[in-house]
């Protein structure tokens, strides 16, 4: 289980916080400051750390600085200023990711699960297929001189597709990848991503295709690959 | 209060004071160095040719002689070897002397007391009126012999230079501190029109006159006070027509938040409502932080702080923030970017392509597509957002960019704004000198267009 740090001086915003990550299935850890913050650390050893920036005792920069130095995990701050210079510190200080109060917690949920899979080893390097690259850590489709930001779904499936090119991959195990084994929505789901993602790779400067293998599933396929 | 008046007088007396009392010692040190040996010498040249007169004249007695001599202006002490003592003319202040040294004149010697005579630091030595500050010398009359001490009667000689040089200083020291007054009060006149002014505007009340023209350093404290007063009414007039336009729009939402609210307290639990108490919220931080930034810009000094910077690298950083809901909204997009940097406010920019990304958004279909195309040419660079979306039937493409503009109040209410953002992105373009245009897309979608210079 994923276990998450947040620190925050205001009660309401870190019971809020909480509640929502708790709901979506990580285990939270609670701290009103950074010095409490940095206690816990010991202990739990957490995957990710959410931090305000203003706080009494030890403030958000600071403990990011000492996270920093001392562990190996994401951390996003949280701030009620928005002003550039602020960002620029918080990246300074070597925050991976920077949210303004107040925002949406599908927004945090979304940068959390961001960061987190930028920091899976695991997940796979770029992959390049003709005038196609795809960056698996920044999630984004780099096609000629063109950028193609997709719904993340609509990635996963393309990049899975391209992971082994002219390669037919059956409904089930597109459907597994990219939404998991206990997904309950039917298979018109896939043919309905499959479909944006022809239409929206139409638009663009590129010759790669996704097939229908009759009865079998799909596949990628380009003149060039 | 210490006023300034007092202030120069003090200052102006203190100044005779000090000059007078260093003009004093200097000129006294000169005496003593320089013009004490000759006035000796002189007063001995004196005393000489009254002691011939005596002994070369024949006389009875020198008496009526040097009473004669004491009235045209000396001071003269006769001593014989019996120690008979006459004074003669203006009196001595002090009349001890040394008997070695009547001793030795009586024995033939010279003495010279004016140039002997001690130097100290507050005594004029030219003045001190003391039997030890004379010139001594010896004559003999009927077979005694006789020492004479004589000074000049300084006194007497110059009671009407003294009173003339009084009555000079008098009406210095008079006649400056009345100029100085005059010239404090036309520097500190200006200075109190200025406070006056000053809490007539602390009272809000700008129409204020300050009478002050001059060429100087005051003129120019005026002169930028007038300015300050200008930029100060302005932001003033500005605050309270701010004010009154934004109030109804925080409480309408408010009033919302609280009755919605209520309805939750008393246990009817409806999830709609606690959904409009979080659009209502959102709605009100939208409102706040977008009228914040509109403040900045209606200062009357426009303070854009602009710098060189990357414009494709803060486009893709905008369309990054925005990844969660465009992946909400199953919306892709597209970006055509060209290495390009601007000269501009980063902050300000940013706000601009926020606004215009997320109104791409907004107004958007879900799955829907948009459209990000940057163009150059050698002296401008434009920016294209075009989304494929609901689009605006308002042709009217002016009235966009008006403050608390929103279309169709029926259909836009189901989309979260304030009305604000256009006017500000307008605002912000044309701080950068820049152009804005909107153009409907068929069949469906909004095409923005944002040209800047590059320089």
């Amino acid at each position: 289980m994923v276990v998450i740090l947040a620190v925050d001086d205001d009660v309401h915003t870190l019971e809020l916080i909480s509640i929502f990550l708790s709901n979506t299935g990580y285990r939270v850890v609670k701290a009103k400051n950074g010095r409490e913050g940095l206690a816990l650390i010991e202990n739990e050893l957490p995957d990710l750390a959410i931090v305000d920036v203003m706080m009494p005792e030890m403030d958000g920069l600071t403990l990011t600085k000492i996270i920093r130095e001392q562990y190996d995990f994401p951390i996003l701050l949280l701030t009620a200023k928005g002003r550039l210079e602020d960002k620029e510190k918080g990246y300074l200080a070597g925050s991976d990711d920077y949210l303004v109060k107040p925002f949406e917690p599908k927004e945090l949920l979304f940068r959390i699960r961001a960061i987190l899979r930028r920091y899976d080893k695991t997940s796979d390097a770029n992959i390049q297929i003709g005038n196609m690259l795809i960056n698996r850590k920044s999630f984004e489709v780099q096609i000629g001189e063109e950028l193609l930001v997709l719904p993340l779904k609509e990635f996963e499936l393309l990049s899975k597709l391209a992971s082994k090119p002219n390669q037919v991959f059956t409904r089930d195990q597109l459907i597994e990848a990219v939404w998991g084994i206990d997904f309950e929505g039917d298979e018109q789901t896939l043919s309905v991503h499959i479909k944006r993602i022809r239409e929206r790779l139409v638009k663009t400067q590129t010759d790669i295709q996704i097939k229908t293998v009759r009865g079998m599933g799909y596949k990628l396929e380009g003149m060039h690959v | 209060m210490k006023t300034l008046y007092s202030k120069f007088v003090w200052m102006t007396l203190l100044i005779m004071f000090a000059s007078g009392t260093i003009g004093f010692m200097v000129v006294n040190t000169f005496y003593h160095q320089n013009l004490k040996e000759k006035n000796d010498e002189k007063n001995i040249e004196v005393a000489k040719s009254i002691v011939e007169l005596i002994e070369t004249s024949n006389l009875n007695s020198f008496t009526p002689l040097l009473q004669t001599i004491g009235d045209t202006g000396y001071q003269i002490y006769i001593v014989n070897e019996d120690g008979e003592e006459e004074f003669y003319g203006g009196d001595f202040r002090i009349r001890e002397m040394n008997n070695s040294i009547v001793n030795r004149v009586l024995s033939g010697e010279v003495y010279h007391g004016m140039r002997e005579y001690p130097k100290e630091t507050f005594i004029t030595g030219y003045f001190s009126n003391e039997l030890t500050n004379t010139v001594g010398v010896p004559f003999t009359f009927d077979h005694k012999k006789y020492a004479l001490f004589q000074r000049p009667n300084i006194k007497f000689l110059f009671n009407e230079i003294h009173l003339l040089l009084g009555g000079l200083a008098g009406a210095m020291i008079f006649i400056s501190v009345i100029a100085m007054l005059i010239v404090a009060k036309r520097m500190i006149d200006p200075l109190a029109k200025l406070t006056l002014a000053t809490k007539k505007i602390a009272n809000e009340d700008f129409e204020v006159p300050i009478l002050v023209n001059q060429r100087d350093e005051i003129g120019q404290l005026a002169d930028s006070f007038r300015n300050m007063v200008k930029q100060l009414e302005a932001s003033d007039r500005y605050k309270k027509e701010f004010i009154a336009r934004v109030s109804h729009d925080f409480q309408t939402p408010l009033l919302n938040i609280q009755g919605y609210a209520a309805l939750l307290e008393n246990g009817e639990l409806n999830s709609n409502y606690a959904e409009i108490i979080r659009k209502e919220a959102k709605r009100l931080s939208g409102v706040m932080k977008q009228l914040l930034l509109l403040t900045s810009f209606d200062q009357a000094n426009n303070r854009t702080k602009k710098e060189l910077f990357q414009l494709d690298d803060q486009l893709k950083q905008v369309v990054l923030k925005f990844r969660w809901l465009l992946d909400e909204k199953d919306i892709s997009i597209q970006l055509q970017l060209k290495k390009v940097e601007v000269l501009g406010d980063q902050e300000m920019l940013e706000y601009v392509w926020e606004n215009l990304i997320s109104n791409a958004i907004k107004y958007n279909y879900s799955p829907g597509e948009i459209q990000l195309e940057m163009t150059e040419t050698m002296e401008y660079v434009q920016v294209i957002i075009q989304d494929n979306g609901i689009g605006n039937k308002d042709t009217d493409y002016g009235q966009w960019t008006e403050r608390f503009y929103r279309e169709d109040e029926a259909r836009s209410t189901q989309i979260e704004g304030s009305g604000l953002g256009l006017a500000i992105v307008k605002e912000v373009i044309q701080s950068h000198n820049g152009m804005l245009s909107f153009e409907n897309v068929e069949p469906h979608g909004t095409k923005v267009c944002v040209q800047l210079k590059k320089m």
